[in-house]
């Protein structure tokens, strides 16, 4: 099912959530909803699966508005971030539970609850108590009970937060794969990039109740709109275009693959940057130098600061045991492709 | 978590400990002891056997209906100021909160005023001069008065409630019914029955309202008074009394032991502002009227009692009069500061005790912390009346007590018939209030902390001192707030101990309703809610002066700013 979100707004006392946001889902799509906390992505998922209605706007699944639709009508099922599976009930209660209440035949929940729990990889679970299951079952347990009905939509309200690293992106996996066999559209709210370039086929970055930028996710990490999603995508070498000497040799270098006209900052990815010694490199007016300011090691790569006259820069290098570092206050020269550049 | 206990600590728990079992173990175990101890006594006939099973009869009959009615009410009062929104929802809730400034006797006393032998309803309007008196007034006085209570108890569960499993449910297409059904109400099932208990064990305890309106009608705890009173056979009583614990412990023990232990609520659930917007509009009607009806109802005993106190005599007279009011002046005055006298000092030494008690308890778990614990609750388990045949029972011999067995010809130092016992018996019901504010706040204390000082260099007096004080001061005075305004109004334990010269002004209400003087009564019931409310917010003052002085210069600081 597709879903249309047209102009939704969402004002609580005077305060806008939501300004006027429009989205569009394709069917069997994966959208994820990222921005920091505040930015009005939960308000967005609970306005879709009706728990919360907008101040205005509309919503439409397929050709149908479903705006004044109530949530127990929309088929959307949802998994929670603290997974609010019900704690009086088992495991297969909680799972068998949007069966039960439409009457089906014991027999059949039976059937289907095995089915389910055997997908997320919860056989033989069944009456197990949600208490005695750990933070990674109960996430499990919580997704079987939103597959369960069949939903037409699944919405993911940061169901991977209380999880550990490891955990988080084994689930992420599993998730993305369980979605993906159903073909179920699905809308993913995170605040964690890196969850959210793994798992969606688009990503819609919001902050302060609006959507900044809404593209798939190689899109969204190497050509950011703007400022706020090259940060939060986690970019570091984004530099204010009035913030460089125009005469410089440096400048000319950056803006030498694309005109900077209209333009206001431009991106440059740390590994992009190649250091040379000083020493070797070839002595022309066109060779950048810059000083060491810090180094710092992350993994198999060490990060250097770089100090360019005024300008900051971060420089990546691959750590290996055959190559020696640079030290703290040492010169060296930088290179870069001018095409690794990108402008905004 | 065991903790390093310092050896004044041990001191004090020693000297807690040997009180809790004197005060309140010795009692409750004397009434068991002396009351089958006996043979002579006029139960043992047949008809006074049967006798305590007609009051049994009455007192399971009455607290049964009150229990199932108040904790509906209850729950529907809490669901709706809770969970919809509607025009004037903000005044009921605010009328809703009533009972905490309750005159003693309210009830009883718009009771008389209405259906009495001279009621305004039953002789003014429908010209009857019987006595309407029995069963139903009794069930309507103590719904009207604990259907509050319930509804306390169960919006503090609503508001704990987890808010995203209801919401699990709709988007899974369950209705509001059904979310209802198979969600909310399995979820608080527990505190629902732990309010049902509660409300039980207080009605099963009350023993003024069926001496007031019961008429022939009376109950276990009622009966209790009348046989000390008016026959003078504590040993009957004794045995009443037996029968009377049974029930009251078994709801006491399925409380503690059972109900708490199964609790499915979080911490860290904020839900607040959650507002059930597709509920049918017939039901949300139902829920509102019914809500709208029973605070009505309180505000009407309100009225009444105040239109009482002002009107020359109700029932004869209904012309504007201030005598009520004018014939407490002089002699009368005594009580009202006697009441002050005996709910200060008992609320300051209950909530301290109470308060450390748990520090103690829960921190250091010393020797015996459970019993400890249990013989520190047991007095909410214990119909206050029955408490005061057991220090009847228990201090009427030489030596606090112990002297009975052999000093029987020595009758001196008896502690019965002194000022004293009456403030021991009062330490000794309203310490448990403290213990659970104590035990509240230290759930969200770490044990560390106390280590965390010591490791930081400070001694155990330093700690004790400047850490943990601290801390447990806002539980002590909740705890003091709370054992104040119960110690006001609080008669049923110490109204057989009481001598003429520490009479209190309860007891002064509670004679005067009973020889049917409505007017004289809601004249001193106001004066005495009056005064609590006065004196609770001269101790709420003192108790956050420091804050009450920021905020009164808060706005003069911000001239000088600007």
């Amino acid at each position: 099912m597709s879903i249309e979100i047209k102009a939704i707004s969402k004002d609580y006392n005077g305060f806008s959530a939501l300004k006027a946001i429009d989205l569009h889902i394709q069917k069997g799509e994966l959208l994820a909803l990222l921005g920091p906390s505040g930015c009005g992505k939960t308000t967005l998922l609970r306005i879709i699966s009706g728990l919360l209605e907008p101040t205005g706007g509309e919503i439409w699944f397929d050709d149908i508005n479903v705006t004044k639709w109530e949530t127990q009508k929309r088929q959307t099922a949802m998994v929670f971030q603290n997974y609010a599976l019900f704690p009086h009930m088992s495991v297969e209660e909680n799972v068998g539970y949007g069966l039960k209440i439409k009457h089906l035949p014991k027999a059949t929940i039976r059937k289907q609850v095995d089915e389910v729990l055997e997908m997320v990889e919860l056989s033989g679970m069944n009456e197990r108590s949600i208490q005695s299951l750990s933070g990674g079952q109960k996430q499990r347990a919580a997704l079987a009970r939103a597959l369960i009905t069949k939903p037409k939509i699944l919405l993911f309200d940061e169901p991977l937060s209380n999880l550990d690293e490891k955990l988080r992106v084994s689930m992420r996996q599993e998730i993305r794969r369980i979605q993906q066999s159903t073909g179920i559209t699905a809308i993913y709210v995170t605040h964690d990039q890196r969850e959210a370039m793994a798992i969606a086929d688009k990503i819609a970055v919001m902050n302060y109740g609006e959507v900044l930028q809404y593209d798939r996710p190689e899109a969204v990490y190497h050509a950011p709109s703007n400022v706020f999603t090259a940060d939060f995508m986690g970019h570091v070498n984004i530099l204010p275009l009035s913030d460089l000497p125009s005469e410089s040799a440096f400048y000319r270098k950056l803006t030498a693959g694309d005109s900077p006209r209209g333009k206001s900052h431009l991106l440059l990815p740390p590994n992009e940057i190649l250091l040379t010694d000083a020493d070797t490199a070839a002595n022309d007016t066109n060779t950048l130098f810059a000083a060491v300011a810090s180094r710092e090691l992350i993994g198999n790569v060490i990060r250097y600061r770089l100090n360019l006259g005024s300008i900051n820069l971060y420089a990546d290098s691959l750590y290996r045991a055959s190559l020696s570092l640079y030290e703290l206050g040492q010169t060296v020269a930088i290179d870069f492709s001018p095409n690794a550049i990108h402008l905004f | 978590m065991h903790l390093r206990t310092p050896s004044p600590h041990k001191l004090i728990y020693g000297i807690i400990f040997l009180f809790l079992v004197y005060f309140i173990l010795l009692p409750v175990v004397s009434i068991v002891f002396y009351g089958i101890s006996s043979s002579d006594s006029l139960f043992f006939t047949t008809k006074g056997f049967q006798n305590s099973f007609i009051h049994l009869r009455h007192s399971l009959s009455v607290a049964i209906i009150v229990t199932i009615m108040a904790t509906v009410l209850g729950l529907i009062l809490a669901f709706t100021l809770h969970r919809m929104a509607f025009a004037g929802k903000r005044v009921l809730k605010a009328l809703v909160l009533l009972p905490f400034i309750n005159p003693p006797f309210v009830g009883s006393i718009a009771y008389i005023m209405l259906f009495g032998k001279r009621g305004l309803i039953t002789h003014q309007l429908l010209g009857l001069t019987i006595s309407p008196f029995g069963m139903r007034g009794i069930v309507t006085v103590q719904v009207l008065g604990l259907t509050a209570l319930a509804y306390l108890l169960i919006s503090s569960a609503i508001q704990k409630t987890d808010i995203s499993l209801e919401e699990a449910a709709r988007t899974m297409g369950a209705s509001e019914g059904k979310v209802l059904l198979t969600v909310t109400l399995p979820m608080m099932a527990p505190e629902i029955a732990g309010t049902a208990l509660l409300v039980f064990l207080a009605s099963m305890s009350d023993f003024s309202t069926p001496l007031i309106i019961g008429g022939s009608y009376q109950t276990l705890a009622s009966n209790l008074y009348i046989q000390i009173t008016g026959l003078y056979d504590m040993q009957s009583a004794a045995l009443s009394g037996i029968i009377l614990l049974l029930p009251c412990f078994m709801a006491f023990w399925l409380h503690k032991y059972h109900l708490s232990k199964r609790s499915y609520f979080s911490d860290d659930t904020t839900a607040s502002a959650i507002v059930n917007r597709t509920l049918p509009r017939h039901l949300k009607g139902m829920m509102i009227g019914i809500s709208t009806l029973y605070l009505t109802f309180l505000l009407g005993q309100y009225l009444f009692i105040v239109l009482g106190a002002l009107t020359k005599q109700w029932g004869y007279d209904y012309t504007f009069s201030l005598a009520h009011f004018q014939s407490l002046k002089g002699t009368q005055i005594k009580p009202f500061i006697n009441s002050f006298k005996l709910a200060s000092a008992t609320a300051l030494f209950a909530s301290g005790t109470g308060v450390f008690l748990a520090y103690l308890l829960k921190l250091h778990r010393p020797k015996f912390a459970t019993a400890a614990d249990l013989f520190a609750t047991l007095p909410a388990a214990v119909p206050g009346i029955l408490f005061g045949i057991g220090y009847l029972v228990t201090f009427r011999y030489p030596i606090l007590g112990i002297g009975k067995f052999w000093l029987t010809p020595l009758p001196s130092i008896v502690l019965l018939g002194t000022k004293a016992i009456v403030y021991l018996i009062c330490i000794a019901r309203f310490m448990n209030i403290g213990l659970r504010a104590g035990y509240a706040l230290l759930e969200h204390v770490h044990p560390d902390i106390e280590n965390a000082s010591y490791n930081l260099g400070a001694g155990q007096a330093r700690t004790f001192f400047s850490i943990m004080l601290p801390q447990m001061k806002s539980a002590f005075f909740a705890s003091f707030l709370r054992s104040f305004s119960d110690g006001m109004v609080t008669l049923g334990a110490i109204i057989l101990l009481i001598i003429p010269s520490n009479k209190v002004a309860v007891q002064q209400i509670f004679t005067v309703v009973k020889s049917n003087a409505s007017g004289d009564a809601a004249a001193i019931a106001l004066l005495l809610s009056f005064m609590t409310l006065i004196f609770l917010g001269f101790y709420y003052l003192l108790f956050n002066f420091r804050d009450v002085i920021k905020r009164l210069k808060a706005p003069f600081k911000k001239e000088v700013n600007a």
